[in-house]
């Protein structure tokens, strides 16, 4: 199909509410699920393809334009640090990258003592990287793939940087949050080519959700 | 025979970098010439700059914010060197110290250039680029030759489906200067457009406490891609650098118009170049499935009075490895033909050589097997070989 556009939607606590949004947009998403082995599914009506994958790996199909659209959230594309187009906020999947530390390493006044030496267990490497270099601060960055509230309470790392939607694990594991590095939601992001290429289907589909995101009470 | 896990270090080689092996090089080779061909029929001159330059030099074109993506070295008498990144600077050096002759210079480049990048996913750091230079002209004349000139060179290597996307770096420059902000706000802005941010776009403005009058007129005039009539209304809302900007596009786009080329320029004024030196149009060409532009260009004006000379300057470059991924057929090379003599007839060797020189003269690739062979040897080699055979038994027998 020459027009055809391939949408990529994320696995996990993004699914559904990308799927909503895209229903609401007129699409055909009734087989989709990211609970079914399939990955690839049609809307061929709409002329559209909807591929599911992992959330970090969206950006790297946007980019090298396997996809030309992708919904994602900011968090997998500020650490992809992917080259693509971000062109909306869609408003769900709301959560904050934070630096996090022991409730009990902190002063009586709430205050964290910085000194040389720290470390700070993520996720994010890329993100804490750039975080640190802004602030003017210096640390060790362990890169873990999950589960990293655990890192303080066995010795691993002082600090954390994590995303933080709900703030409950943070206070499962009696840890405070610091600072709030970037706040994140989901975006929509755009090939480069395909920008171009297929601007007029891409734009249609902008103004589409738009209008929807208008419409929508506000929520959190 | 080489086996794949062979001799552990002595088989890589440096991130970023490729081996060319048949037919891809070849493929590469007629690429770049045929490309070359096409644009000497506009009258320019191919020129050819060596491959290490100053690095003092070749940091007048990289952008000064932020680490330079060169390959650098030491020279004996301790000066750094650098590889070339692309070729409009050292064209620009040729132009300020030594180019014979007089403005307009017409030069075209098919050439290798390395850039020190990150290594992500499908980037090289060393790329093949096939480009132009118009120094001396300005005006939409000259924007314009060499925007025909792209087009029509990718559509004689049989590329079709393409978008150039023609932006004005007027427009970024005269919303900039409207806006009283320190720099470091402004260099924010500029690399959100370059990045098409729209979101971290829309969240400076929304912080910077522009109306929202500003603000939606801001975001339209670069966020939506624009018909011609969009255009020509747009001239008329707004005054001063951005109006002239807006003008020369459109005075661009008309001469296009003529050589019946503008079907394939889409206006969008975010476009924008990761190079400092640009002062007014520029473009980017994207092509269906690959993720990244083809190639671009722009006018520079400015930058060569770093080099001594006050010359306004237009051009563009070809990503040769991105055209090659995005043509379908590639223009390959003849199949040899393997030349051996017949065994059982005794052919003399100058016979088989003169055969084969003559062969030669007619154009024919020719590889000459001067030891005898019989009939299922011979075959059994040309199959080997990958070439089509041409078993001599003497001139008569092969019926000469």
């Amino acid at each position: 199909m020459e027009n055809k556009l391939t949408i990529a939607l994320p696995k996990g606590k993004l699914f559904q509410p990308t799927v909503d949004l895209l229903s609401n947009c007129g699409m055909n998403t009734q087989e989709l699920s990211d609970k079914a082995r399939t990955l690839v599914f049609e809307d061929v009506q709409n002329k559209v393809q909807f591929i599911v994958c992992r959330p970090t790996d969206i950006p790297i199909y946007v980019e090298h334009g396997a996809a030309d659209l992708g919904i994602v959230g900011k968090d997998s594309i500020i650490e992809a640090g992917k080259n693509l187009y971000e062109l909306l906020d869609l408003k769900f999947g709301q959560c904050s990258f934070v630096l996090a530390a022991p409730r009990k390493q902190l002063s009586s006044e709430g205050e964290y003592p910085w000194k040389q030496g720290l470390r700070i267990a993520t996720k994010f490497p890329t993100l804490a990287k750039d975080y640190l270099q802004k602030k003017g601060l210096q640390a060790e960055i362990i890169k873990l793939h999950g589960n990293v509230e655990l890192a303080p309470r066995v010795g691993l790392a002082e600090l954390i940087v994590d995303l933080v939607s709900t703030g409950k694990t943070l206070l499962e594991n009696d840890l405070v949050p610091l600072e709030e590095i970037v706040h994140a939601s989901a975006r929509l992001i755009v090939n480069r080519a395909s920008y171009r290429l297929k601007a007029e289907r891409i734009n249609k589909l902008l103004f589409e959700i738009k209008v929807n995101l208008k419409n929508e009470p506000k929520q959190d | 025979m080489c086996l794949l896990n062979g001799n552990g270090n002595n088989c890589k080689i440096p991130a970023g970098m490729r081996d060319w092996l048949p037919p891809e090089a070849g493929e590469k080779r007629a690429l770049i010439n045929s490309l070359l061909k096409n644009i000497a029929l506009w009258g320019y001159q191919e020129l050819s700059t060596p491959l290490l330059e100053y690095y003092q030099v070749l940091s007048k074109g990289e952008a000064t914010s932020g680490p330079d993506n060169l390959y650098k070295l030491i020279e004996r008498d301790g000066s750094i060197l650098a590889l070339r990144p692309e070729m409009t600077i050292p064209i620009a050096r040729i132009i300020g110290c030594k180019m014979p002759g007089n403005p307009p210079w017409r030069l075209m480049y098919g050439e290798e250039v390395f850039r020190y990048e990150l290594v992500q996913a499908g980037r090289q750091r060393g790329f093949s680029q096939v480009g132009v230079e118009l120094i001396g002209e300005k005006g939409p004349e000259a924007d314009s030759e060499v925007l025909a000139m792209a087009i029509s060179s990718l559509k004689c290597i049989g590329l079709d489906k393409f978008t150039v996307s023609l932006g004005h770096m007027g427009v970024l420059n005269g919303l900039l200067d409207s806006l009283s902000w320190e720099k470091p706000l402004l260099d924010e802005l500029r690399n959100l457009i370059l990045e098409k941010d729209f979101v971290g776009l829309h969240q400076l403005l929304d912080s910077a406490g522009l109306d929202d009058y500003q603000k939606v007129g801001m975001l339209d005039l670069l966020t939506q891609p624009l018909s011609a009539t969009d255009l020509k209304e747009l001239i008329s809302r707004f005054s001063g650098e951005i109006q002239a900007a807006l003008l020369e596009i459109s005075n661009v786009i008309e001469v296009l118009d003529i050589y019946g080329l503008s079907k394939y320029i889409q206006v969008d004024l975010s476009t924008l170049r990761s190079q400092d030196y640009y002062t007014g149009m520029v473009f980017e060409i994207y092509t269906a499935g690959i993720g990244y532009p083809i190639g671009g260009g722009g006018r520079y004006d400015n930058l060569l009075c770093q080099f001594g000379h006050d010359y306004p300057a237009t051009g563009f470059a070809l990503g040769i490895e991105r055209l090659l991924l995005s043509l379908p057929q590639k223009s390959g090379q003849m199949k040899p033909i393997l030349l051996v003599g017949d065994i059982t007839k005794d052919i003399e060797r100058p016979e088989l050589i003169n055969k084969a020189n003559s062969l030669r003269t007619e154009g024919k690739p020719i590889i000459l097997e001067l030891k005898q062979l019989t009939k299922e040897q011979a075959e059994k080699l040309a199959i080997e070989i990958e070439a089509d055979l041409l078993f001599w038994q003497g001139r008569k027998e092969n019926g000469e």
